[in-house]
């Protein structure tokens, strides 16, 4: 009798907790399709980079070696590791940052400009 | 909502006085026919739940794992053909409070918007399967609610920003219809409801989903199993995801399932990335054709925690 008590007590309070909401609509970025003819600067990505992944990745105690403190030694780190680096941070199981995969604009905006050489 | 809670917690006193008399009332309608047993030798097929329970005071200890993709742009042998990476392991421990009546509580990494998951379950079974075929189906019902406790995304547009605590939590709710075909074969539709309290802009929070599985023993011990998910996703969701280069994909698993003396180990192929069906129905987003499949066991090992001596004290 306890445990069918408890069970429906849990229940209630889980269907008490249940909300429904939505994030707001993202900032769209640029559009992904057409990546030959975008243009995509070095500094946006690397503003980008900054803004999410330097606070660990920074300096000599950066997990893995990934110093992204910058833009040069995140270039090479990319040069030298690009399938890691996609594999971390652009796919689709991304797991880094931690935080949580950065939003699929965001991450075909930098895999095109890794994809054309990463130009200036 | 509130009135939704007190409804429920009345109800829950109301069974939980008349649940002895129920029994018997159960007892007494099946009395002379003989249940079906072992229609899925598990709790679980490959993705999702089974109409198997636990046995009363039995423990289950399982293990889940998926690896990376065997073959697309990020398959292949640089990855070992995924062995590399993981994309969720889930670890958990269910215990049977009565022969029809399981809960659990499990840890996943966690595949998909929300990481770092911990889940609270319950499965009862409802009606059992008889052999004469007065009642010609088992029904289980199975319920979960999860928590995740990742750090919340500094991104207010996306999923993983917390504002609430409520925000991390998900929930599902299934019954499974299953049946045993002879010795050999057993099938199951699951209609299944997963609601999530937040969401990416243009998701759903709440998203039916239609399962049905399968299984073939090919051997005493040896069997193969197959699972698919059909989730109904509203169109303008398909449309506005597909304009932002994702899309979503049913998930499908085909695998083997051994059982081995107190332990059911499964090995399986699934699209999917994720193991609870919170994060595998409404965010599939590897396709089969494109190679993104990957490989993935689960195990079980089971322990009864008390002789049966125990049982009637």
């Amino acid at each position: 009798m306890r445990t069918y008590l408890l069970l429906t007590s849990l229940l209630a309070i889980a269907i008490y907790s249940c909300t429904n909401k939505e994030a707001a609509a993202p900032d769209t970025g640029p559009v992904v399709n057409n990546c030959d003819t975008l243009q995509i600067s070095a500094a946006f990505v690397y503003g980008v980079i900054q803004s999410n992944c330097t606070f660990c990745h920074s300096g000599s105690t950066a997990p893995r070696g990934a110093d992204f403190s910058t833009q040069d030694k995140f270039e090479s780190f990319v040069s030298s590791n690009e399938t890691t680096f996609r594999l971390r941070v652009l796919s689709a199981q991304a797991d880094m940052p931690p935080s949580g995969a950065l939003r699929q604009s965001l991450r075909d905006s930098i895999s095109c400009w890794i994809s054309k050489g990463m130009p200036e | 909502m509130k009135t939704i809670c007190l409804l429920l917690i009345s109800c829950g006193l109301y069974l939980a006085g008349q649940a002895q008399d129920l029994s018997k009332m159960f007892e007494d309608s099946t009395a002379g026919h003989q249940p079906v047993i072992g229609t899925f030798k598990s709790t679980r097929i490959i993705m999702g739940h089974s109409n198997e329970t636990l046995k009363k005071h039995e423990l289950d200890f399982r293990v889940a794992h998926r690896f990376g993709d065997i073959g697309g742009s990020f398959g292949g042998g640089k990855t070992a053909f995924g062995l590399d990476n993981s994309t969720d392991i889930r670890i958990a421990f269910e215990y049977g409070i009565t022969d029809d009546l399981m809960v659990g509580i499990s840890r996943a990494k966690g595949s998909g918007d929300l990481s770092q998951v911990f889940e609270g379950l319950a499965k009862y079974r409802v009606l059992k399967q008889t052999t004469d075929d007065q009642m010609p189906v088992s029904l289980s019902v199975f319920g979960n609610v999860t928590l995740s406790t990742m750090t919340s995304s500094i991104d207010e547009t996306s999923a993983s920003h917390f504002e609430e605590f409520t925000d991390r939590m998900t929930y599902v709710a299934q019954a499974i219809i299953a049946r045993k075909f002879g010795d050999r074969l057993s099938l199951t539709l699951s209609p299944t409801y997963v609601h999530r309290n937040r969401v990416g802009y243009m998701d759903m929070n709440n998203m039916f989903a239609l399962g049905g599985s399968g299984r073939i023993r090919l051997s005493k011990r040896l069997a193969f199993i197959a699972e698919y998910y059909y989730p109904f996703r509203s169109q303008s969701s398909k449309d506005y995801y597909k304009a932002q280069g994702i899309e979503f994909f049913n998930p499908l698993g085909a695998g083997l399932e051994i059982e081995t003396g107190g332990h059911v180990f499964s090995v399986n192929f699934t699209n999917s990335t994720a193991i609870l069906e919170n994060q595998f129905i409404p965010e599939t987003r590897a396709s089969w054709l494109q190679g993104q499949f990957r490989w993935g066991f689960n195990i079980s090992r089971r322990f009864s925690l008390f002789s049966k001596k125990d049982w009637k004290k």
